[in-house]
């Protein structure tokens, strides 16, 4: 007879999980996309398939297994629509990052991660590029993301404050991202920061028709790239 | 036994009590002092994860079993216990909520009618009682068994089938609820409402004959009467149904003993059926059980006292499910086998006990208590008194076995407590197991303060390779990297000698005796061999170790290396008698056992307890007096130490370090982690691989120092490198195919290694890696095949 240990299958899950996400980050690096998001694709349905898994998000209780599922769930989430996004698959991607969010927006699972949320507020921008609609989304999120780094266990989390940065230039906020990314360069190294000014360069070349959104955006690379005022 | 407490697919059912109500059930029918049922005649189905039809299956099985034994030993009654939840499906059918449950599929419960069908087709032999501590409705939670009480519909259910059973047989039927009231399980309660007052009536000595049984009925209106003066407000009558009477009413019959008039409350002192003897070797050999050995001192220390080893008993069953899971996390990392669940018939907690007395009272006792201390995954020790026998125990689990050891003190103490503490165990981590602690409160008694301990130690067991909870395991062992550190040191050179520090002693034995007339004689008898020696050896106690080292890792080091180690009994110190275990365990030639005995008080020999007298008997100190003139027992003390020296090289080490060498568990704690978990290891201390998602660094001073975190990066790096370069090396690409570990292993350093070789442009590795992937994936293929 063989029996559920609920510590053991999440033992197995995450191997896979991290395997997978290697892998994909390996194809991602050699410019291999859609392997990546296959290796991706089968992390998220071996999380899926487990019954750890079961009702996540309508669970009062999650135990600690769940917490951890759920974490990496939201994390192979985020880089497969990370993923989807290289290869312009917007919808997936969106897919992706807001089934990610829903998992990170749950209090009881306590995922210390809003790579999704800022995604699934800022992917849209991609599309339409207009700021306009998102702006009670990124008040949210900033008001979200705050809290976390300031309250939480996220304040040594370099993502945690290149997120709030990217949503607080979004918004114009130029002093408050500037404190941000301040923080992201003291808890990163050159590989975060070449990632964040990846990240708003896009969204600057997506956004240029919102001078708003612009200036404080171009302010905001032009710093960053001079090294957050050290 | 049948219900279940955990509801993974609808976590808002689950509910501890019910585990803690049918553990003391289960106690209650297993108990010699009370049911008496032999343990081949329960069949545990609580909490098994099994689906209904697998269940079935079992009971069947199980009854069909019993069934076919001969007349004699064919039994007459079927009892079914259920705790748990049960519910109505659309077509009133009434079903058991079992760990399967999952929500708007009734089929993955037990219907009842099933559990009916095959009790009656297998049991039609037997008296059949159905004991029902569950709801009738289906909008079960968590304190409200059911809001909604239907119970004659279940009553019906069960007439209907006995309807054709044998008719001298017959059913009764008991049922925590009547048609008005739902079944409560109160929140703040350890147990059921009405499984409590069960429990209560059944420990309770009633003044009849010893044989005297309580029917059904009896145990109904007895229970009765302790829920309504338990829970004045909200009490719930259970009820007694007996569909089946045309041939008498079985719910009269007498069946259930009650507790005998000795026995005391469960808490206070339950039967110790369940609590094994740690010196039989047969009690270590369930591999899969949380194996526990309880270290007892002698005596008693306050007439409220329970014993320790029961508190170890409630925290298990309190906890069962916690320190199951993190135990297995532990187990599951180094490839042991996992706890036994709860519906298991094979045991998942063994507890022993070893009471000091015993331990000591020949060599075999003691060489059996050390193989208890070192198979024993558990230990835990009632340091109260800092008896002398239990500290020698001490200091030999401290350097036998890298397990989960708890120390907690009784009599007045309570955690946090003024306690003179010896040195050596001044950075434990003590409980309390003192009536004074269990008035605490909630979450402050001694069974939770040990449940959670131990909870936590296996869980800090499971991630930290160096996890210590005594002091010595890893100052005996790393002495440093050159072997002229593990030399022993020789007795011309030095002796250790472990002792008191009082001033007294240190002005009267010490400088007047010891350090006076030891090395001189010692001097003597080396010439006399023929040896040359222009210096008296040194004489050293640990205030003499001349090195900034710190205190405690310098003198375990010594203990380990010195081949003299003299050790001083008089006053049985605490610290010297931690420091023997360590002593006796650690080197082969044992020691030499001194004490002062110039006066009969001062050596401490005088004890009340039996087991200082059985430790005299075994170790024999040499009695010496701080008198001038008194010299023969130094020179003892040198043919004492000569005798085992030589022993040591005939083969014959002392015995008690060849039984911790010979019982040492290498499963549990390997001599060395396999080289690439250790490389892997290493890397992620240095930049763990989920540091991308996290964005957590490891490296302390990761914020102000960027040139460490790229060091940090690259030696991870460096490591992983080596992980795959050796993995690939040492196995052929069968062998890693053919092993899931080992696949793992390589796939996750492919990715990571090529990574890196990508960064640093090496082509060469680039290509190495793709080229091993390829080969390895055309092995799979042609295993698959």
């Amino acid at each position: 007879m063989t029996t559920f240990s609920a510590e053991a299958e999440i033992s197995r899950l995450t191997s896979i999980a991290k395997l997978r996400k290697e892998e994909a980050k390996d194809f991602r690096d050699d410019g291999e996309i859609k392997s990546a998001i296959q290796a991706l694709e089968d992390a998220i349905a071996a999380l899926d398939q487990s019954p750890l898994s079961n009702r996540l998000l309508e669970t009062d209780a999650p135990s600690g297994p769940q917490k951890k599922l759920a974490f990496q769930l939201a994390d192979c989430l985020g880089m497969l629509g990370g993923n989807y996004r290289r290869l312009n698959q917007f919808p997936e991607a969106l897919a992706a990052f807001n089934r990610g969010r829903a998992i990170e927006e749950s209090e009881k699972l306590e995922v210390p991660s809003s790579y999704n949320l800022v995604n699934a507020i800022t992917l849209p921008l991609e599309i339409d590029g207009q700021i306009s609609q998102q702006e009670a989304a990124l008040e949210r999120a900033i008001a979200a993301i705050e809290r976390q780094v300031k309250l939480e266990e996220r304040r040594t989390d370099r993502w945690a404050w290149a997120d709030l940065g990217e949503c607080q230039l979004l918004l114009g906020d130029l002093e408050g991202a500037k404190t941000s990314y301040k923080r992201v360069l003291e808890l990163g190294n050159a590989d975060t920061f070449a990632s964040v000014v990846t990240v708003l360069r896009r969204l600057l070349k997506v956004l240029e028709s919102d001078p708003k959104a612009t200036g404080a955006l171009k302010q905001g690379i032009q710093w960053v790239e001079s090294g957050a005022g050290s | 036994m049948l219900g279940a407490s955990q509801y993974p697919r609808d976590e808002k059912l689950s509910n501890e009590q019910f585990l803690h109500t049918a553990e003391a059930v289960r106690q209650y029918f297993q108990s010699r002092d009370a049911f008496a049922l032999p343990s081949d005649n329960m069949l545990w189905l609580f909490d098994s994860p099994e689906a209904p039809s697998e269940l079935d299956g079992r009971i069947r099985d199980f009854l069909r079993s019993a069934r076919q034994r001969d007349e004699a030993s064919r039994p007459r009654d079927v009892i079914v216990y259920y705790i748990g939840h049960g519910f109505f499906d659309d077509q009133k059918s009434y079903f058991l909520a079992l760990h399967s449950l999952r929500p708007d599929a009734p089929d993955s419960s037990y219907r009842f009618k099933s559990l009916q069908l095959a009790i009656k087709s297998e049991a039609r032999h037997a008296r059949k009682y159905l004991i029902l501590d569950a709801c009738y409705s289906g909008a079960a939670s968590r304190e409200w068994m059911s809001p909604n009480a239907d119970a004659q519909l279940v009553v019906n259910e069960v007439a209907q089938e006995m309807k054709d059973d044998l008719p001298h047989k017959g059913t009764a039927l008991l049922c925590a609820t009547n048609r008005d009231d739902p079944a409560r399980a109160p929140a703040k309660a350890e147990y059921t409402m009405f499984s409590g007052a069960l429990i209560d009536v059944l420990q309770t000595p009633i003044e009849l004959a010893a044989e005297y049984r309580l029917s059904l009925r009896q145990l109904r209106d007895l229970a009765y009467d302790v829920i309504r003066s338990r829970y004045p407000d909200d009490a719930v009558r259970p009820e007694v149904h007996s569909p089946d009477q045309k041939e008498g009413d079985i719910a009269g019959i007498g069946l259930f003993p009650a507790g005998p008039a000795s026995a005391a409350p469960l808490h206070a002192s339950a039967p110790d059926e369940d609590v094994h003897d740690a010196l039989n070797p047969n009690t270590f050999t369930h591999d899969a059980a949380i194996q526990c050995v309880v270290v007892s001192p002698e005596g008693e220390f306050g007439e409220d006292d329970v014993p320790l080893v029961q508190h170890v008993r409630r925290a298990w069953e309190q906890a069962r499910p916690r320190i199951s899971a993190a135990a297995n996390r532990y187990r599951a990392g180094r490839g042991l086998p996992l706890v036994p669940a709860a519906h298991s018939s094979d045991p998942a907690f063994v507890l022993a006990n070893l009471p000091v007395q015993r331990a000591f009272e020949s060599t075999a006792s003691f060489t059996a208590a050390i193989d208890a201390l070192c198979k024993a995954e558990l230990a835990v020790f009632d340091l109260t008194g800092f008896q002398p026998g239990v500290l020698i125990l001490l200091g030999i689990r401290a350097v036998a076995r890298r397990g989960v050891t708890l120390s907690s003190i009784g009599g007045t103490y309570t955690v946090g407590g003024q306690l003179p503490i010896p040195f050596n165990l001044q950075l434990l981590n003590l409980a309390a197991h003192s009536r004074d602690q269990e008035d605490e409160g909630k979450g402050l008694r001694p069974w939770e303060l040990l449940g959670e301990k131990i909870k936590n130690g296996y869980s800090e067991l499971a991630d930290l390779p160096h996890y210590l909870d005594l002091p010595a395991y890893e100052s005996v062992r790393q002495l440093g990297v050159e072997s002229s550190a593990y030399r022993p040191l020789r007795y011309d050179e030095k002796v250790l000698v472990l002792c008191p520090f009082s001033p007294e002693y240190t002005e009267r034995n010490w400088k007047r005796f010891l350090e006076a007339e030891l090395p001189g004689k010692l001097m003597q008898r080396l010439q006399k061999s023929g040896r040359s020696v222009d210096d008296p050896p040194r004489l050293e106690r640990l205030l003499d170790l001349k090195t900034p080292r710190l205190v405690a890792q310098t003198l375990f080091e010594s203990i380990r290396r010195v081949d003299m180690c003299i050790i001083d009994w008089t006053g049985l110190r605490p610290n010297v008698m931690f420091e023997a275990g360590v002593r006796l365990a650690t080197n082969p030639l044992s020691a030499v056992h001194i004490v002062e005995q110039t006066k009969p008080s001062a050596s401490g020999l005088g004890s009340d307890l039996a087991h200082v007298a059985a430790l005299t008997k075994l170790f024999a100190p040499i009695a010496y007096r701080c008198k001038v003139g008194d010299t023969a027992p130094y020179e003892e003390m040198i043919t004492r130490f000569e005798t085992s020296l030589a022993a040591s090289n005939s083969g014959r080490p002392g015995f008690a370090y060849t039984a911790v060498g010979t019982a040492l568990d290498r499963r549990s704690h390997p001599v060395a982690l396999p080289l690439v978990d250790e490389l892997m290891r290493a890397a992620n201390i240095l930049t763990s691989d989920d540091e991308e998602s996290t964005g957590i660094s490891p490296i302390l001073y990761n914020e102000v120092n960027k040139e460490l975190v790229a060091e940090a990066y690259e030696a991870a790096a460096e490591r992983r490198l080596a992980a795959w370069l050796f993995l690939t090396r040492r196995y052929s690409l069968e062998e890693i195919a053919g092993n899931a570990q080992r696949l793992h292993h390589f796939e996750l350093l492919s990715a990571q290694t090529r990574r890196w070789a990508r960064k640093q442009r090496r082509q060469d590795i680039i290509d190495e890696v793709a080229e091993r992937q390829r080969a390895l994936k055309l092995v799979k293929q042609r295993n698959d095949q």
